[in-house]
C-alpha cells in the first residue's frame, strides 16, 4: 500500500523556494475559480465552506502562491512550471479527441438537444401515449 | 466513508478539480478550428497569431489565458499571492460576468 500522504509531502517539500514569477496565464483560471466560488456560495454555503477547507488544508505543503481557493486553481500549472517540473499529472491537463460529424450524427445531436421542445410540440398529438383501454 | 474526513490525497484531487473544471469552461480550451488555413487544427487557438494594441504578438489561446488583458496591461500585472486590490478587481469582473451571462 502506497502512503500517498507521505509521498505528497516528499514531492512537495522538494521545492520551497519562492519566486514572484509573472504568469500571464493565471488570470483565466482565477476568473473561473472566482465565478465558481461566488456561485457555490449562493447555491450551497455548507459545501462551499467544506470545499474551501479541503482545498486549503494542504496549504502547508504548497508555496504561498496558492493559499486561497481562487489561487489554488493555478496550482497544477505551478507544478508543471520550471520551478517544480513535476510531470506526474501531465497527461491530465488535456486530451485531444476528434469528433467527426456526419449528417446522421448531427440529426442525433440535434434531436437530443431539442428533445424537450419536440416533446412539448408533439404533446397535443399524444403519439407515444397508449389509448385508454375500452372497458367492456 | 466519511466525506468530512479531509486527507492530503482528497485535497490534491480537489485542487485538480478546480483546475480541470476551469480548463473545460474557459474559451478555446475544448475546441479547435479545422479549415483550409488549419487543416490539422489550430490547437485551440494556439496557432492563431494575434497582434496586441501595444504591438507585441501573441496567440489567440494565450490571449484568453491572460484574461484578454482586462485585468492586466503593460504596467499592471497580477502576481500571486494576490493583493487586496487585484482580488477585488478580479471578483468585480467575475460578478459582472455572472450578471451578464446569467446561470
Amino acid at each position: 500500500m502506497v502512503d500517498y500522504n507521505q509521498m505528497l509531502k516528499v514531492l512537495l517539500l522538494l521545492g520551497v523556494q519562492l519566486v514572484a514569477v509573472l504568469s500571464w496565464w493565471d488570470v483565466g483560471h482565477m476568473l473561473t475559480a472566482a465565478i465558481a466560488e461566488i456561485r457555490i456560495n449562493q447555491l450551497d454555503p455548507f459545501s462551499s465552506i467544506h470545499f474551501r477547507e479541503l482545498v486549503t488544508s494542504i496549504n502547508s505543503l504548497c508555496d504561498n502562491r496558492t493559499r486561497t481557493f481562487i489561487e489554488s486553481a493555478c496550482w497544477p500549472d505551478d507544478l508543471k512550471g520550471k520551478q517544480y517540473n513535476m510531470n506526474l499529472f501531465d497527461p491530465w491537463h488535456f486530451k485531444d479527441r476528434y469528433l467527426l460529424l456526419n449528417s446522421a450524427h448531427t440529426l442525433l445531436i440535434l434531436s437530443c438537444l431539442f428533445s424537450t421542445t419536440l416533446k412539448a410540440l408533439l404533446a397535443p398529438l399524444k403519439l407515444w401515449q397508449r389509448p385508454p383501454r375500452s372497458s367492456k | 466513508m466519511n466525506l468530512l474526513n479531509n486527507t492530503a490525497e482528497r485535497a490534491l484531487f480537489a485542487r485538480y478539480v478546480v483546475h480541470l473544471v476551469g480548463d473545460i469552461h474557459q474559451p478555446l480550451h475544448s475546441v479547435a478550428l479545422f479549415n483550409k488555413t488549419y487543416p490539422k487544427g489550430d490547437l485551440g487557438g494556439n496557432s492563431h497569431k494575434v497582434i496586441l494594441t501595444n504591438g507585441s504578438t501573441s496567440n489567440f489561446h494565450s490571449y484568453w489565458d491572460a484574461g484578454a488583458y482586462i485585468l492586466q496591461n503593460d504596467t499592471w500585472f497580477i502576481t500571486r499571492p494576490m493583493n487586496m486590490q487585484n482580488l477585488t478587481a478580479l471578483k468585480d469582473v467575475a460578478y459582472s460576468m455572472i450578471a451578464q451571462y446569467g446561470k
